[in-house]
């Protein structure tokens, strides 16, 4: 398997640098649903967080209980360098891909 | 923190923390969850925790096979997978070995959960998603509600009048059922219609699947012939061809363009094959009369964040304003979700069920934890000798869990392909309750599964892993397996079977109260006889019968032809009959009061004078009408005895004079003023057990404005279902394009009135006898070990003198004290359950003695049986062996 992060864990680093390399489960989710419509559930985002930092592509820390989570801390998430280095790779990889598949892409 | 209602369903926040690694992981995704959910819940409570529901299981199962993947992945490493899967195979051989014990738990377990899976898959069809629609929670209905109480269909002014003055709707329509006759090459053939107004389909949201949908404009006064046909008609009459626009079908003798085709399951009452224009009957009289209600009812959009009460309050405002002008008797509207429109009668029935299925999983439930007691117990010699031979509690633990897993899984399995049985009798149960199209599409709900296999497994593991663990820990630590453990365990068993003989007894009471309410629902006087009758409907085509005559002749002579019939005793036409589900509401009006006091809403019949024959309805005073009364004779009117009685109490009502009903005069309609001839007893026209409406009977030659439609019924003395050929030749023989339709024997239609309760009581039938069962079963396991354990005192008392029946008597005796204790709260209990059923029950109250009685009796009975069994053997056996054994 490696380090390289499957669709949904790519999607989710790049969710967490948009939103200034610091955000949490809710604001994640709004983010990936938003710009691609994909609806995600909570478990799978919890689950690939779990791996994502276990990969140490992410940081994650609790900050800010709130009295609308229960009382229950926020679990931030940071991408780690690394976590941005791997986002380049994949990004250089599928670009390199698409390349010329305009013509196909657009038709 | 927010609790109760407001807050996340607590059962559903349990199962993440039961799946999720605790920590940031855990309070992370908790806090999401319940962030996200207070943005829903203040749209629509119900759906939030649904939402909620399908979340937390969705979480519980990632997180859950993310541990096992790890898990495999680790263990993988070492030998411990060989370990496991050692385990898994003893557990098996284990199985094989214990047949009857493992039988015993994985279809407790299975009984339990396939009628909990079966049940709240329909629940949640029915209840939750039961609308095709965009956005169903913005659609609501309305009729008119008379000043007398009743409610009636709409009339079009009034309908334009709320159209025009509320402010709470995005949308109106109006929707009107209607019966058409198509004709096509194999004859003429009766179908069911909507006739729509205004913004019908665009306020339902949905799209066609081939075509275009009409315009309001389309559907309005001034129509073109057009026809939107549903998914059923497309695919049974065209085949389903793409180029079916623009082709004809003939209604009603008219050719009507085809414009588009509806998607599937679009209109809720299954028997609907297509749309009209509304517009198409501007031509109706009724269209602009106000008094006479148009048939149809509405169907409305609410404003984005109007709630329904908001809604309510708005159109009494109209209400008022419009009493004002016309008068203080002008009806108001009855205003409902669509929802509750649709399904709301069978909320109860349904909630009922969910009720007694839940009580049956906690039966199975108890019994499970009971029977791996038992198991757990007589284990630990076993446990205690592989300990001693070195073996590590984990591997002992993990044998133990394999155990359970094992046991779990096949009884989950067994339960799902019991639910699927289970499912196509109760989606049959459903379809008689409700005639709506996705009765027929429940399937299996996935997070129904879910959330049971989650607790079979909890409860097994619990049960089973933890006494054995304890089990260990006491071997482990040197002490005696005959001392101790033994006692405490039975007496936890013993509680287990007085909770199960309390819910089976409640179990049991429901299902006897339900049984006695059909009885009691067969036997209810519904002042008519229904043996013998036969029903249809005939529709005079207007083409060639053009004129109110021509019409009659018609019907009299077909009616005449059916009654010289062989076996045929009398034969009648009317405008309905009991439980047609034809509404004829009129006003009945005194001259002596009226108009200073508002009329009563009257039961309208028309009928030929044959009516009361084959219905069998009682004269109680006077007379009834005859041939001799005709059009140009006096009007008459026979009355039931509730209209006596509420009109003219304490006075002969023969001789006095009512309006039922209007003529024409000039322009205007006016009263027909008719003499009382006879009165006859009350007819349940609406339902079995409640009486109807005053009721009124005219002669048919002398009602104005009925009926080109009209029923036929007919009594005979032999079959009636055999009479309909013989019917439906002499119809086709009077005019080949007039279609009978709507055959049905009156056994059937009243049989159909009482299809919610019966198929509650089949359902709550197959529940009691699972209780009972699964009691029994629970009972016979406990006494079964504890004698067990007991077969050398039995055998000491008999070899030192005891009579058989004293010592068996003594062993029975410790478990009769469970049974008996469960039995007292069990009866407790159940009088309370009854009093949650008592509106669903008929003539009997949720205390009724005889149910009481005879619920005990039986498991009373079940459970000596039980008893005795075990004790029995270990008498038979006889003293000298059971000492020789130990």
């Amino acid at each position: 398997m490696g380090r390289y992060p499957g669709e949904l864990e790519q999607m989710i680093l790049a969710a967490v640098l948009r939103r200034g390399n610091r955000a949490y489960g809710v604001e994640i989710l709004e983010e990936i649903e938003g710009e691609t419509g994909r609806p995600v559930g909570s478990g799978a985002l919890s689950v690939s967080l779990d791996r994502l930092e276990k990969k140490g592509l992410i940081e994650t820390f609790s900050a800010d209980p709130d009295p609308d989570r229960g009382g229950r801390p926020r679990r931030y998430a940071r991408v780690t360098e690394s976590g941005v280095d791997v986002v380049r790779e994949a990004r250089a990889a599928m670009l390199a891909l698409w390349e010329g598949l305009d013509g196909v892409l657009d038709a | 923190m927010t609790k109760g209602r407001n807050g996340p369903p607590r059962l559903a926040v349990r199962l993440v923390k039961l799946f999720v690694p605790p920590g940031m992981t855990q309070d992370g995704l908790l806090g999401d969850l319940e962030e996200r959910f207070h943005v829903r819940v203040s749209a629509n409570p119900r759906r939030a925790r649904w939402w909620y529901w399908r979340e937390a299981a969705g979480a519980a199962g990632r997180h859950g096979s993310e541990a096992v993947r790890e898990a495999v992945a680790h263990y993988r490493e070492g030998d411990s997978v060989d370990g496991w899967m050692r385990d898994v195979k003893l557990a098996f051989r284990g199985i094989l070995r214990r047949p009857a014990f493992a039988t015993g738990v994985i279809l407790t377990l299975a009984l339990g959960m396939g009628a909990n899976t079966a049940v709240f898959s329909v629940l949640h069809t029915v209840l939750l998603e039961p609308l095709p629609y965009d956005d169903p929670q913005g659609l609501v209905m309305a009729d008119q509600l008379q000043t007398t109480g009743f409610r009636a269909s709409v009339a079009m002014p009034n309908y334009q009048d709320w159209r025009e003055r509320s402010r709470v709707f995005e949308a109106v329509s109006m929707e009107k059922p209607e019966t058409v006759r198509v004709d096509g090459r194999e004859g003429a053939e009766v179908l069911e219609s909507r006739l729509v107004l205004d913004d019908f389909f665009q306020l339902l949201g949905r799209d066609p699947v081939v075509g275009r949908l009409p315009t309001p404009a389309e559907l309005g006064p001034g129509a073109e012939r057009v026809v939107v046909l549903t998914y059923g008609l497309w695919q049974s009459r065209f085949g389903s061809r793409d180029d079916v626009v623009g082709e004809t079908l003939t209604i009603e003798g008219e050719p009507h363009r085809i414009v588009a085709v509806l998607p599937p399951a679009f209109a809720m009452d299954r028997d609907v094959t297509m749309y009209l224009p509304l517009g198409l009957r501007a031509d109706d009289p009724a269209w602009s009369d106000r008094s006479t209600s148009f048939g149809g009812w509405v169907v409305a959009r609410l404003r984005p964040g109007v709630s329904l009460d908001e809604a309510r309050a708005d159109m009494a405002r109209v209400t008022e304003e419009m009493r004002s002008s016309l008068g203080a008797d002008h009806p108001g509207a009855a205003l409902f979700s669509m929802r509750d429109w649709y399904v709301g009668d069978v909320d109860t029935p349904l909630l009922f069920l969910m009720g007694g299925a839940a009580l049956v999983l906690l039966v199975a439930c108890a019994n499970v934890a009971s029977l791996l007691l038992g198991r757990a117990e007589e284990r630990q010699g076993e446990l205690a000798l592989r300990t001693a031979l070195g073996a590590g509690r984990r591997s002992l633990v993990r044998s133990l869990l394999a155990d359970a897993l094992v046991l779990a899984t096949l009884g989950g399995l067994a339960g799902l392909a019991l639910a699927a049985g289970a499912l196509r009798l109760l989606s049959d149960a459903a379809a008689a309750m409700l005639p709506l199209a996705f009765a027929e599409s429940v399937s299996i709900d996935g997070a129904a599964v879910l959330v049971m296999f989650a607790t079979v497994l909890l409860v097994t593991v619990v049960v089973g892993v933890i006494p054995a663990v304890r089990g260990v820990k006491a071997a482990r630590a040197g002490v005696s397996r005959s001392i101790g453990a033994g006692r405490g365990g039975a007496r936890t068993r013993g509680i287990l079977v007085g909770v199960e003989v309390a819910l089976s007894v409640m179990l049991l009471v429901c299902t006897g109260l339900l049984v006695r309410s059909v009885a009691n629902l067969q036997s209810i006087d519904t002042g008519f006889s229904s043996e013998g009758v036969l029903v249809q409907r005939m529709s005079v085509p207007r083409e060639r019968y053009p004129d109110r005559l021509s019409v009659a002749q018609l019907q009299e002579s077909v009616r005449e032809e059916i009654a010289r019939l062989p076996g045929v005793s009398s034969a009648a036409v009317s405008n309905l009959y009991p439980f047609s589900r034809t509404n004829w509401e009129m006003l009945f009006r005194d001259p002596e009061r009226w108009p200073a006091e508002d009329a009563e809403s009257v039961l309208f019949t028309a009928a030929s004078p044959a009516y009361f024959d084959v219905f069998s309805i009682r004269l109680l005073r006077g007379r009834l009408f005859t041939d001799a009364d005709r059009a140009d004779t006096e009007p008459v009117v026979v009355i039931d005895e509730t209209a006596a009685e509420r009109a003219w109490p304490g006075e002969d009502p023969i001789g006095k004079i009512v309006a039922v009903d209007d003529v024409p005069e000039g322009d205007d309609f006016v009263p027909l003023w008719r003499t009382v001839i006879g009165v006859v007893s009350h007819v349940r026209n609406y339902e079995l057990t409640e009486p109807s409406r005053i009721e009124a009977y005219v002669p048919i030659d002398q009602s104005y404005g009925c009926c080109r439609t009209v029923w036929l019924t007919v009594r005979t003395e032999g079959d009636p279902a055999a009479l309909a050929p013989a019917v439906r030749r002499i119809v086709r023989d009077a005019d080949p394009e007039m279609p009978v339709y709507r055959v049905d024997t009156m056994r059937a239609v009243v049989d159909r009135e009482m299809a919610v309760h019966r198929a509650v009581q089949a359902l709550f039938v197959v529940f009691g006898i699972l209780a009972l069962a699964l009691g029994a079963v629970g009972v016979y396991g406990v006494v079964a070990s504890l004698t067990r354990r007991r077969r050398q005192e039995i055998g000491l008392r008999v070899a030192l003198g005891s009579t058989p029946a004293a010592a068996v008597g003594h062993v029975a005796g410790q478990g009769i004290r469970w049974v008996l204790a469960g039995l007292v709260v069990g009866i407790v209990a159940s009088t309370l359950a009854g009093r949650t059923i008592e509106s669903f029950l008929v003539g009997v109250r949720p205390w009724d003695p005889a149910v009481l009685v005879g619920a005990s009796l039986a498991l009373v009975l079940a459970a000596s049986a039980a008893l005795l069994l075990p004790a029995r053997r270990a008498v038979r056996e006889g003293p000298a062996e059971v000492l020789k054994e130990e």
